[in-house]
This record gives structure tokens, sequence and C-alpha cells, in this order.
């Protein structure tokens, strides 16, 4: 797999593919967040605005820095570098999240974690509540 | 165990991996006891040396590159490579000749069974650890099994002709036997026949033909 070049507002960034190991390891390294952050993850690519600024108004109240989530997540499957990531506005992010996710099987991914048991029901339960792959992105 | 069986079966099965097919095949001594080792690592606690054990045991099972195995097959690869590959039967020196104390000893190492194998082999038959490492587990153990059998009848032999052997009065005291040779006694006559209803017994006193038979002949005898 070749590594892929995307353009979001004017801006270039290069993904880089992950092979099955690397992919599971990034599954792994997430996956202790998602549980907790599941219930802001779920509604933040909400396409009403109102519901994302919401959704993050209650992440900070509960001291769950979603940004920084997004960064890491994004991190795991790119090599942006975080002071890009900073820049760039949360839609954008939540752009560039959903094309790693999508170019990278990370459904399959966590699908095959849950099989080989290096995750366990509750945070694949987790994942899929907080699934961002099947949702429109503004 | 059979051993006729463990000499010929060919064990292997197909894998289909990305479109490609790939002959799995049962692993000889040296690589399964790597492959036990590794199947320990996949009962970790620890996720990120799990998944470092799904693939290591992968490439000790003959798949080349396994990290380019796409996710979604990799579960199914990895069970049908266990499933070849899992010790079906244990000889008794292997289950109890490294515990038979039940105590751990300061001399006791990790994969200690494979080090017995390669030396005794090694020292009995003069093979190089090379053939020794590549041939099919179950065949080593059998190898094993029989070089420790046969050490010890020659150690019984030489014990018969010493005077250790034969107490004050001139009795002979056996050799001990090995800790994990057991005789596996049958079913008794009793067993074998099967429990008699008590309504098919018969009535009235019951003459043991047998036991009269000995008895005279016991008589003759004297």
């Amino acid at each position: 797999m070749r590594s892929k070049r995307i353009k979001i507002n004017k801006q270039t960034y290069i993904i880089q593919p992950m092979n099955a190991k690397d992919g599971l390891e990034a599954i792994i390294k997430m996956a202790p967040f998602i549980e907790e952050t599941a219930p802001y993850l779920a509604v933040l690519a909400h396409r009403r605005k109102q519901v994302r600024i919401t959704a993050l108004a209650k992440a900070a109240q509960a001291n769950v820095d979603v940004p920084a989530l997004l960064f890491d997540l994004i991190s795991l499957g790119s090599t942006v570098p975080i002071e890009e990531l900073e820049q760039m506005p949360l839609p954008d992010l939540l752009k560039l999240l959903k094309i790693i996710m999508r170019m990278n099987k990370w459904d399959a991914l966590w699908k095959a974690a849950y099989s080989l048991r290096l995750v366990d029901e509750k945070k694949l339960a987790a994942w899929i509540w907080s699934s961002l792959v099947k949702q429109k992105v503004e | 165990m059979n051993f006729l069986a463990a000499l010929h079966e060919q064990t292997h099965q197909t894998v289909h991996i990305d479109g490609r097919s790939i002959v799995l095949s049962r692993r000889p001594v040296g690589e399964h006891y790597r492959l036990r080792d590794c199947g320990r690592k996949l009962e970790s606690e620890d996720p990120l040396e799990h998944l470092q054990a799904v693939f290591d045991y992968l490439e000790i099972a003959g798949i080349p590159q396994p990290e380019q195995i796409l996710a979604a097959d990799l579960a199914s690869v990895l069970n049908t490579a266990i499933e070849i590959n899992e010790r079906i039967d244990l000889l008794p020196w292997q289950t109890t000749y490294l515990t038979e104390s039940g105590k751990t000893k300061n001399t006791d190492y990790d994969n200690r069974e494979l080090a017995i194998i390669i030396h005794t082999l090694a020292e009995a038959y003069h093979w190089s650890p090379e053939t020794i490492l590549n041939l099919p587990p179950e065949i080593a153990a059998c190898y094993v099994q029989e070089i420790m059998l046969s050490e010890w009848q020659d150690r019984e032999f030489s014990y018969t002709l010493s005077e250790a052997a034969y107490d004050e009065k001139g009795k002979y005291r056996p050799y001990p036997a090995l800790s994990w040779v057991v005789e596996i006694a049958g079913p008794s006559e009793k067993e074998a026949r099967g429990p008699v209803k008590r309504s098919m017994l018969p009535d009235g006193i019951v003459i043991d033909y047998e036991k009269e038979q000995n008895e005279i002949k016991a008589n003759q005898d004297q």
C-alpha cells in the first residue's frame, strides 16, 4: 500500500498506510481512551453545530480533552506534526481522522483486535458507539 | 500415543491469505518448543506483549511476513496454526520427570525439556543438535523415553551383580524403579465379569470346584 496525499483547505497531508501489526498496536494504544470519551466522540461529528458545541462543553466539564484525543488518534495513523494539527479547525480534524480510519480500515482492525482478545467487549462496544466513520462530517 | 502414526502422519493445512495459498505444516521439535513458549505469551495480560506473541507465533509457524496479513484474516490464520501445532500426547517422563518431587530445584530453567531431548539423543545416538531439532516432537519424546528406560535397565543389571543388591540373609533388594514408570493394572476378574444380580445367584450352598481342586493338588504335592 502506498501513502496517500490528501488536501484539506488547500493544505496537503501525507497519510501513511499501516500494516496489520501497526494498526493493531494503534488500536491497543487508543483503547483505554475510547471508553471514557465515547459519549463525546459519538456526537462530535453531528451535523448540527450546537450539538457539537454542547458535546465539547460537556467533555470539558468532565475534564476530557477531546481535541487532545483527536490529535492522539490522528498521530497514530499519520505523520502530520502536532503543531499543524493544533492549527486545524475541528471539522478538518474530524475529516482527517475519518480518512485515516477509512484508509486503514479501523473498523476491521477493531474487530480483529477483539477476535484476538487484545481488547475486551466493553471497549469494542465503546468504539462502535463512538465510531465516527459512519457519520457525516460537515 | 501411536508411534507408527506419529512417524508417518503429515499434519498440514492450507490457509488462504490475501489470495495466496500457504501450506502450514506441524513444526519440528525445535520450533515446537518455541511455539509453546510463544503460546504462553499469548495468555499475557499486557495487550502489546500479546500482539507481539501473535506475530511471533505466526512467523515461527511458517507464515512469511505475518504483519502483512489482513487484520480480518489474522484470528483464523492464528487458530489454524495453533490447531496444527498443539501438543497432543505427553509421555510420562514429560509430565513427571521434571517435577518429580513437585518442587522446583535451583537447577531448573525455562524449556529444560528441550535441553533434555537434545542432550539425551546426542549422547545416545551421537546426532547433531540440528538433526535432533528437525525431528517431529512426538518422535523425539518417544526416543528419549526409550533411552531413559534402556539406561535404567542397564543400571538395574549392574546393580543385580553387586553386593548392594542383597541383604545379610542373601535376600534380593529390588533396584528403585523410575518414579514416572507406573504399572497399569487391568480390570480384576470380578470387575471384568461385572456384578451378578442377587436374583440370578444360585440358592443354597455353592460348591467352589476350583477351590476344591486346588486343595486336592496341594495335598498331592505334600
